[in-house]
């Protein structure tokens, strides 16, 4: 019995682990951080694995797991001046809503064909890491989990214990904050306006 | 938009959407640029995988329980 718990749970860690790291790379922005904060996330899976009562819902209890060791653990080993409630923090940062997709149809730009095609093929894979990397916190968070490994407003908001409308707003935030990123650097590198 | 891309909408709301895109030429080529840039971001974070020494710790941590 045991035997086959402990085959379940490896075979569940092995099947989600690219996942994991990705979340934790993220999380952290540092590639030894993330191997440490997975390794210490699958510890901690490991002895609340009995918790675990549908085998589907391993990814996001991992990366719930993730996100907590995260926010818990790691978060706290920098010296923040006062400590955030992640789950509280007013949602007034930014408060505008770009579009790269406005900024890209305006009329000025209207002689090429389709320069918003044109404009996400030549994003760099570096540059949307590092526009993701500069996102605050509490909407890196969420885009990472929503938007690129595809989890439901349901799924993240229970995870980070927010209303489904914070989370639904964080998303919409953070996606605007990330284009905003990516459009003020294209404009920096001399991307023909 | 943002709901139908993340899969969220139930059948009836994904219809009224698609009629709308249908319909308005500014709403369908706004939905077709932000499907390419979630593409985009899905493409660029699935070529990143674990690295072999983290699957080797994972791999000794799992044989030590």
């Amino acid at each position: 019995m045991a035997e086959e718990k402990k085959h379940k749970f490896e075979s569940c860690i092995k099947e989600c682990l690219d996942t994991m790291y990705r979340v934790a790379l993220r999380l952290t922005k540092d590639h030894e951080k993330a191997e440490d904060l997975v390794a210490d996330s699958v510890l901690s899976a490991w002895k609340n694995f009995t918790s675990l009562k549908e085998e589907k819902k391993f990814k996001p209890w991992i990366l719930r797991i993730i996100t907590n060791t995260y926010i818990s653990g790691y978060r706290h080993k920098k010296s923040y001046p006062d400590p955030i409630n992640f789950g509280q923090i007013a949602e007034d940062e930014n408060g505008d809503d770009f579009s790269l997709f406005e900024a890209l149809a305006s009329p000025f730009l209207l002689w090429q064909q389709n320069p918003e095609k044109m404009f996400v093929n030549n994003l760099l894979k570096q540059d949307i890491i590092k526009a993701l990397e500069s996102l605050p916190d509490q909407y890196r968070i969420v885009v990472t989990l929503c938007e690129l490994e595809s989890l439901s407003y349901q799924e993240v908001a229970k995870m980070l214990n927010l209303p489904i409308g914070t989370a639904r707003s964080r998303l919409s935030r953070g996606r605007s904050m990330l284009q905003k990123q990516l459009w003020n650097w294209a404009k920096e590198k001399g991307y023909r306006l | 938009m943002f709901e139908v891309l993340q899969g969220q909408l139930n059948i009836k709301q994904k219809a009224e959407l698609d009629t709308h895109i249908e319909e308005c030429k500014h709403c369908c080529d706004r939905f077709e640029f932000e499907k390419l840039f979630k593409e985009k971001l899905s493409e660029i974070n699935k070529e990143q995988k674990a690295p072999k020494n983290l699957s080797k710790k994972v791999e000794k941590l799992l044989s030590e329980f």
